[in-house]
């Protein structure tokens, strides 16, 4: 081509006759209203958002995000896809031009994900922005540049076909805005979390991330929805996902994978969502997942659930939320249903349990996939626990009484009462009203060695140490005991940096998703501040060398897991030291002997002993009382002997 | 199904159930005891946690042969507390089971059988016999240094493995320490299974299990292997532990090369006992204590910020040169106190190496080591 050398204008038109195909046009002003409007680049991970979106569009296969200071500095989109010819790349960059409708009707029909034709203006607008781009087989490629939305220069520009996107010193123009900025790793992890959120319903496109020229995500293509999602989970952590069984209700198709109760999140960010390809944070959704695993999963835990949705394009409306994170469905019910079912037909199946015959537990069981490596999908499709086929007919007869209610309540038998009984319902704030006398350490406890003097009854339920002291009954809560004592030596640690180390005499290793494994690499001198020393080996990979000896025989990998989460919604800013008390109490939780755990009665002693070094003045790390006492007095007005 | 026995033999054989019948769990049914009369006047007893399994089987008088499933912990407390020297356990309708002994009449609510994981059998396996006593050693010297760590399954569990010929091993880590024992085995001209020559990871709570329930004054056990479960028969009970999927750490590239000149060999209750003293001194949160070993003698000691610091020299057989490294005291107590022996042989390396404990005057053809890693002080 070559014949557009200088067109300056050309793009003013909505469509132009000129000597290449023109596709890209500027939607009239009555249907650019009806779009959602709204800000669309908040922060650089919505610019990567919107660049990559365009790229998946344009059909690419290959996809390359660069970012370098968190994508403050640069973010430059590289993809093998359409490309645009000299006329479209100069109108690209205007408001509401697209090539993806252009009437009304379409609006209802969106089956790409951009459709606004607001990104490149937006980005365009905050940034100095440059687009090269060269459709296949043509000869020479368009250069566009524009500087805070003034258009700086444009022309002809030799290139590989495609298109490669260079924004460089965003909100270079907005400095309110660039004051909201995270820190540098804040703005990773987001961005991370943006192109992951792109490429899980995408296993055909490879996609890759380098962060300031280390590559921080690669994720090649791949055969299949399960290998994409094991690279994405972790090797961890898909190793208790399950495929759930198809499910379909009037015209809503789900698909995907869903984990075992055993493996929960602390917040959402473990489900990730589509439809028709699109990420999507949709309340009907999320419902229909919280209600699967009601009961399964704790309070306040959140599973991890990949789900994809594929309803006609007439049937859910898209132009509903100007970042296009949002959907509406015209049959919500039937989205429900059909993720509910996808869902609970999985989970009623078990497939982690081993079956009841022990030979066909042998290929298949929770924990054979567990320890295994699932790997390449041929592996994976080995296991017949993970097929969907297989979760479909898989035996019921374990998950009948969960879910058919077979009677077996309390036993007439059982001496003790129940868990629900009322002693534990008196936290410290039923105190008063309940008559439960709910005691303050100042006010009772002797100068020195209160707990280890108590005299100890006996364990309940796997969760209660019952004592009694002179003059009353005291329960501790085992877990929240021990978690205030591990509690209580991390900060010794901490505020100390009196580090004795406990070395591995067999090194631990631990894998990451790229998320968590950035942000370790970001951190690791705060860990060895505290003690642990974690060596990284390749990129997602950390060979954990000795921990801090107060923490040794917990749950390390556990541990750093929920600190790297911590730090993830911490950053590294001037706010880590308040989050430190929130990261040790985490940690805290895994060093800890467990609800449901047995304690022998030297255990039980031992662990008694040890709350007497805790200092009661300071808060507990979950705000639950680790204890409460019942005087005599008290029961004997219970049992009306006054 | 109804059936009559004593009832200290059916109090004997629930108990056995006991440690496995999971008490909350999410599946109902395994807090059941699955019972089974057959025609030939054998009783099974049989419960499960999908990890561990325990079947017994002992005799009664049965009137009509057939299976019922109740919760397993109900019934052996009532039938501990029974007067009647006999019991009668009855089917009724709706999965109902009647219990009758002397004056006392219960009804529990029972499930359907067939809900029941099915019960292994253990026909087809080939048992290798172990001297009861052996087996508990090789248990009680590794399941302390088993790993808690779900975050590391493989080492929830000890390693059980063929040690050359005729000799059968039993290790166990937790990433910190570890503890190995081999001993012979006599397997009776058998062939020992092959999955042992590369070892199957029995976990904690099976042999825990084992412990518990095997019965000591029987002179022997047997072991054998049948698909992923590790099958251990004692008398009428055979308990089948579903071993760990997943590879055992390579270990012996950890383990310092032994060296005779290099032992300092120390009377072993007074270690025990000098180290429970100096610890007094010891951080109550990290546990540690310093070994020194120089001529003939071996000092312990301990200090803390908070507390001060207390030292004590014990007499040891050594003359090599001066060694000393800081330990987890209770890493160095857990091996003392499950180990044999008036004397103990303690190999310091060096600062930052592991340490070596020999169990000295072990059992018969026994040999025992334990390795601890040193902490940094
Ligand atoms: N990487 C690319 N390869 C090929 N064409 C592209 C590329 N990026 C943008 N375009 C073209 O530029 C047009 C404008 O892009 P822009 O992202 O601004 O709007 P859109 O994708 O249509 O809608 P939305 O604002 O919702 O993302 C697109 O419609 C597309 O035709
Ligand atoms: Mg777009």
């Amino acid at each position: 081509m070559g014949s557009d050398s200088d067109a300056a204008g050309a793009g003013e038109r909505h469509t132009s006759p000129g000597s290449e195909e023109e596709r890209i046009h500027i939607l009239s002003p009555e249907l650019a209203d009806q779009i959602a409007a709204g800000e669309v680049v908040e922060r650089p991970a919505s610019a990567v958002k919107e660049l990559v979106e365009n790229a998946i569009d344009a059909g690419a296969t290959r996809i390359n995000v660069e970012i370098e200071e968190g994508g403050l500095k640069r973010i430059r989109v590289t993809d093998d896809g359409c490309g645009m010819g000299a006329a479209d790349a100069r109108i690209a960059v205007r408001r509401h031009a697209t090539s993806k409708i252009s009437n009304r009707e379409d609006l209802f029909a969106i089956g790409t994900l951009g459709f606004r034709g607001e990104a490149l203006p937006s980005i365009a607008s905050v940034s100095r922005f440059e687009l090269i781009t060269k459709p296949a087989g043509r000869l020479g490629g368009t250069r566009v540049v524009i500087e805070g939305g003034e258009r700086v220069s444009e022309g002809e520009y030799a290139s590989a076909p495609g298109t490669s996107i260079t924004v460089d010193d965003l909100f270079f123009n907005t400095p309110a805005r660039l004051k909201f900025m995270k820190t540098r790793s804040t703005e990773v992890k987001h961005v991370l979390e943006a192109v992951q959120r792109l490429a899980l319903p995408r296993p055909d496109v490879a996609f890759s991330v380098v962060h300031n020229g280390r590559r921080v995500l690669d994720l090649p293509v791949c055969d299949g929805h399960y290998a994409r999602v094991h690279s994405i989970v972790g090797r961890d952590d898909s190793a208790y996902l399950y495929a759930a069984p198809d499910a379909e209700q009037d015209g809503v198709r789900v698909s995907g994978f869903f984990s075992q109760p055993a493996l929960t999140r602390r917040t959402t960010n473990g489900i990730y969502t589509f439809v028709n390809g699109r990420f999507v944070r949709d309340s009907t959704i999320l419902g229909a997942i919280r209600v699967a695993y009601r009961g399964l999963i704790d309070r306040g835990r959140h599973p991890v659930v990949i789900l994809f949705l594929e309803v006609a394009t007439a049937q859910v409306d898209v132009n509903v939320h100007p970042m296009k994170t949002e959907v509406r469905f015209h049959r919500a019910d039937a989205a429900f249903r059909a993720v509910r079912r996808a869902l609970a037909n999985g989970l009623s199946a078990c497939p982690w349990l081993p079956r009841g015959d022990a030979d066909a537990a042998d290929d298949g069981g929770a924990t054979a996939s567990r320890a295994g490596d699932p790997g390449p999908i041929s592996d994976w499709s080995a296991a017949p626990t993970g097929r969907p086929s297989d979760a479909t007919q898989a035996p019921r007869r374990y998950a009948a009484d969960r879910f058919s209610g077979v009677p077996v309540g309390d036993s007439m038998l059982d001496g003790l009462p129940s868990r629900s009984y009322a002693l534990r319902a008196g936290g410290p704030a039923a105190a008063g009203e309940g008559g439960l006398n709910e005691v303050h350490t100042e006010d009772l406890l002797p100068e020195t060695g209160y707990f280890s003097s108590l005299v100890y009854a006996g364990q309940v339920h796997s969760l209660y140490l019952v004592c009694s002291d002179p003059e009353g009954l005291v329960v501790v809560d085992q877990h929240a005991a021990h978690e205030r004592i591990t509690f209580e030596r991390l900060r010794t640690v901490w505020a100390e940096r009196r580090t004795q180390q406990q070395p591995m005499l067999l090194p631990e290793v631990l894998h990451f998703d790229s998320l968590r494994a950035a942000i370790l690499s970001d951190n690791l001198d705060f860990f060895a501040a505290l003690g642990f020393d974690i060596e990284p080996f390749g990129d997602t990979d950390f060979a954990l060398k000795a921990v801090p000896a107060m923490l040794s025989g917990g749950r390390y990998a556990n541990m750093l897991t929920d600190a790297l989460d911590d730090l993830a919604d911490t950053g590294d800013s001037g706010r880590v030291d308040e989050a430190i008390d929130a990261i040790l109490s985490r940690m805290a939780c895994h060093g800890s002997v467990r609800s449901g755990d047995t304690l022998s009665p030297s255990e039980a002693r031992a662990l008694l002993e040890e709350l007497d070094a805790v200092d009661f003045g300071a808060n507990c790390p979950h705000g639950r009382p680790v204890y409460f006492r019942m005087s005599l007095a008290e029961m004997e007005r219970r049992f009306d002997r006054r | 199904m109804k059936i009559t026995l004593d009832t200290s033999t059916l109090s004997r054989e629930l108990f056995k159930l006991q440690g496995v019948v999971n008490s909350k769990g999410t599946m109902p049914i395994l807090q059941n005891a699955l019972i089974e009369a057959s025609d030939s006047g054998e009783l099974t007893l049989h419960a499960t946690d999908l990890d561990v399994s325990v079947t017994t089987t002992s005799e009664c008088e049965v009137s009509q042969p057939g299976r019922i499933t109740v919760r397993a912990r109900d019934l052996y407390d009532v039938v501990k507390n029974l007067k009647g020297e006999r019991v009668t356990l009855e089917k009724e309708d709706n999965q109902w089971m009647r219990l009758t002994s002397d004056t006392v009449r219960v009804r529990f609510v029972g499930m359907n059988p067939d809900e029941f994981p099915q019960v292994q059998r253990a026909d087809e396996v080939q048992f290798v016999p172990l001297p009861t006593d052996r087996f508990m050693r090789m248990i009680d010297r590794t399941i302390f240094s088993i790993s808690t760590d779900e975050g590391r399954p493989n080492l929830t569990g000890a390693l059980f493995k063929k040690a050359g010929a005729d000799r059968i091993s039993m290790v166990s880590t937790d990433g910190h320490r570890l503890s190995m024992i081999s001993a012979p085995v006599d397997a009776e001209g058998k062939q020992l299974p092959s999955e042992l020559e590369d070892g199957v990871i029995i976990p904690r709570k099976g042999l825990a299990e084992l412990r518990r329930t095997v019965d000591l004054t029987a002179p022997e056990i047997s072991f054998g292997l049948r698909g992923n479960n590790v099958v251990v028969r004692h008398e009428n009970t055979t308990m089948f532990v579903r071993v760990i999927d997943g590879n055992f750490p390579n270990f012996d590239q950890v383990i310092p090369e032994s060296k005779k000149e290099r032992m300092a060999y120390v009377d072993r209750a007074t270690l025990i006992d000098r180290i429970k003293f100096v610890s007094l001194f010891s951080n109550t949160k990290t546990h540690n204590v310093r070994i020194e070993l120089e001529e003939a003698t071996c000092t312990i000691s301990a200090q803390d910020p908070d507390k001060g610091e207390c030292e004590e020299k014990v007499q040891a057989a050594y003359d090599s040169e001066t060694v000393q490294a800081g330990y987890n005291y209770r890493y160095v107590l857990d091996v003392l106190n499950v180990i044999g022996g008036e004397q103990v042989a303690l190999e310091l390396v060096d600062t930052l190496s592991p340490t070596l404990i020999h169990e000295l005057d072990s059992e018969e053809g026994e040999r025992s080591l334990f390795i601890v890693m040193p902490m940094r002080i």
